[in-house]
């Protein structure tokens, strides 16, 4: 799946390969990524994904491998780029900020030795912008020992950035957050892709959090990647067990098309049809992400009348998995948007629907994510 | 005697130059045993510690047979036209530095130890090379280990007498140090004159280590020694 251009060219965006044993767990993964958004590396804990991480950075060292970002090699058969020679900024799950240093000072370290502009293909980060964007002018005369987990993380996410890299890794960032630091540091790293257009990968264990943050996923399991690409499809492909789990569900884009005032709901519509939320006062024309949960799913043969569900569907069956002995999911399209249904093999067998029937889809609840 | 053929200058030069070249050769050496893992580290350790256990005299014995012209550094440094250094300030200095090393090696070591190598991975990944990483980092976050180190490196020198005997002899002016005048004071019956050097040996040693308390006191927290 993954080959590498042959002799002479080099990969566009990010190109890794390793092959490593470290004691008696192994790593073998290729990833790709393209030259900007958020890819997401995904799996349980344990899987080798912060292993992968070091690698790609050269903090640790892989006998075989190879790295390339934006055409520019840092590890191949003969060749080893030092971590410090690298244009990567990394953040840390235990944010790892210099605690002698103000937090000014801590933002300057990496400034002071980045890049040119030439090495990072013409992008620069502007240090005022970065700041006030992490909202950190209030900060820069403190030490990180004073600052709270969401504010530490803030500072290493700007210290990182303004190293202006070429390749930018999230390492769990929210891992060690309580939920009050997550809902303040969430919006900064939803606002990423649009604001660097570089490579960045982003590790995490939490299916939530990928889906807010990422644009692709790549999986990993027991030290090597299964697969990767567009987050819609990974998520709701049945031959990974991610579409199984107790967290399956699928991602949709909607735009806000309009306001139903007299119930304060909005009105969203994507390729399959209208989605009413319930929050009234959404910007119109804005696009929204939203998740919808397998299990808030339920099927109907005919378009069902007099139910409380507002958000029915015209979809097709695009297939049928068993996850356990009483409960399977089913895979649907709307139009084109895949969407995800857990129901009973009961229910099934009482519909009695199959692959290509055409059905109703009625979507008891959707999360909104940005 | 003129005061810079006094005991007590003769102590304080011998002090200052051996601390300043102590930390010159520690820094180094205190930050590779802090960070390697190898079994060469228990060999220099080992070697580093010795003076710390054996008698002055030993130490001071061997210096003085491989520092006198015959001796196997003596011997070269003659007919380099440096000379022997037996029985001169420069031996005495060697023999300073030889047997004060733990004491500057130690503490620098501790405070090395503590330092996380998870903000020098991080300082790599900010483009720090591994020299910048150590001066931007390391040392900045083992200045108490410096303190101690220094203060150490200085009260040991200072109280050292066995290795200032053997080697250095007991020439006025030239390496007749504090210890060596008490006891020639005391051997001489000048119990005034040795009562005055003693207790200010006392009281500058007791300021010194209340001085190394005090910096490990503050930084107990983050930088035990």
């Amino acid at each position: 799946m993954n080959v590498l251009p042959s002799n002479g060219e080099t990969p566009e965006g990010l190109y890794a390969q390793f092959t490593h044993m470290r004691g008696t767990f192994s790593i073998e993964a290729t990833l790709e990524a393209p030259q900007s958004g958020v890819t997401a590396l995904f799996g349980p804990s344990g899987c080798g994904k912060t292993t992968f991480l070091r690698l790609l950075c050269g903090v640790d060292r892989a006998k075989v491998g190879k790295v390339c970002v934006n055409g520019m090699w840092w590890q191949n058969r003969s060749f080893f780029l030092q971590t410090w020679k690298r244009p990567v900024g990394v953040v840390f799950q235990d944010s790892r900020l210099f605690p002698h240093l103000t937090v000014k000072n801590n933002l300057e370290y990496g400034a002071k030795r980045s890049f040119a502009s030439k090495r990072t293909n013409g992008y620069r980060v502007n240090y005022d912008h970065t700041v006030s964007w992490l909202g950190l002018e209030r900060l820069l005369d403190r030490f990180p020992n004073g600052l709270s987990g969401g504010e530490k993380q803030r500072v290493a996410l700007g210290r990182a950035i303004l190293r202006n890299p070429s390749l930018l890794l999230l390492d769990e960032p929210m891992a060690s957050l309580d939920e009050s630091s997550k809902i303040e540091i969430i919006p900064y790293l939803e606002e990423l892709r649009s604001e660097l257009s570089i490579p960045i990968l982003y590790i995490s264990h939490d299916i939530y959090e990928i889906h807010r943050i990422a644009d692709r996923v790549a999986l990993m399991e027991k030290g090597s990647l299964l697969t990767s690409g567009d987050i819609k499809t990974i998520l709701t492909s049945l031959e990974l067990p991610i579409s199984r789990g107790s967290h399956a569900g699928a991602v949709i884009n909607a735009d806000v098309v309009e306001h139903d005032k007299e119930f304060n709901l909005s009105i969203l519509e994507f390729e399959g049809g209208k989605i009413s939320v319930a929050r009234g006062g959404m910007t119109i024309g804005k696009n929204v992400k939203l998740r919808i949960n397998a299990s808030d799913v339920a099927l109907a043969l005919d378009k069902p009348r007099n139910t409380s569900v507002l958000n029915v569907f015209g979809v097709k069956v695009t297939g049928i998995v068993e996850i356990n002995e009483s409960q399977v999911i089913v895979k649907l399209d709307a139009h084109g948007v895949a969407m995800l249904s857990k129901i009973t093999k009961k229910s099934l067998d009482a519909l009695s629907i199959k692959r290509g029937d055409k059905c109703y889809a009625m979507v008891k609840s959707v999360a909104l994510m940005a | 005697m003129e005061l810079f053929q006094s005991p007590l200058w003769i102590t304080i030069k011998l002090a200052t130059i051996s601390t300043f070249i102590l930390l010159l050769i520690s820094t180094p050496m205190a930050w590779w045993l802090s960070r390697d893992k190898g079994k060469f580290k228990a060999v220099v350790e080992s070697v580093v510690a010795i003076p710390l256990v054996l008698p002055p005299t030993v130490l001071g014995f061997y210096l003085l047979i491989a520092l006198s012209p015959n001796g196997f550094l003596g011997a070269p440094l003659e007919a380099l036209g440096i000379g022997s250094l037996a029985f001169t300030f420069e031996g005495l200095l060697i023999g300073s530095i030889i047997y004060s090393l733990a004491f500057v090696v130690r503490p620098l070591q501790n405070s090395f130890e503590s330092v996380n190598d998870e903000l020098l991975e991080a300082a790599a990944t900010l483009g720090a090379s591994p020299l910048d990483r150590f001066f931007s980092i390391a040392v900045p976050l083992s200045i108490p280990g410096f303190l101690t180190a220094t203060a150490l490196g200085f009260a040991h020198t200072v109280g050292e007498f066995g290795v200032a005997l053997m080697i250095g002899g007991n020439i006025p002016g030239e390496t007749r140090v504090m210890s060596i005048e008490i006891f020639n004071l005391v051997e001489a019956l000048n119990y005034d004159q040795a009562h005055f050097y003693s207790a200010g040996l006392m009281i500058f040693s007791f300021l010194l280590l209340f001085l190394v308390s005090m910096i490990n006191f503050n930084s107990s927290s983050k930088n035990p020694l």
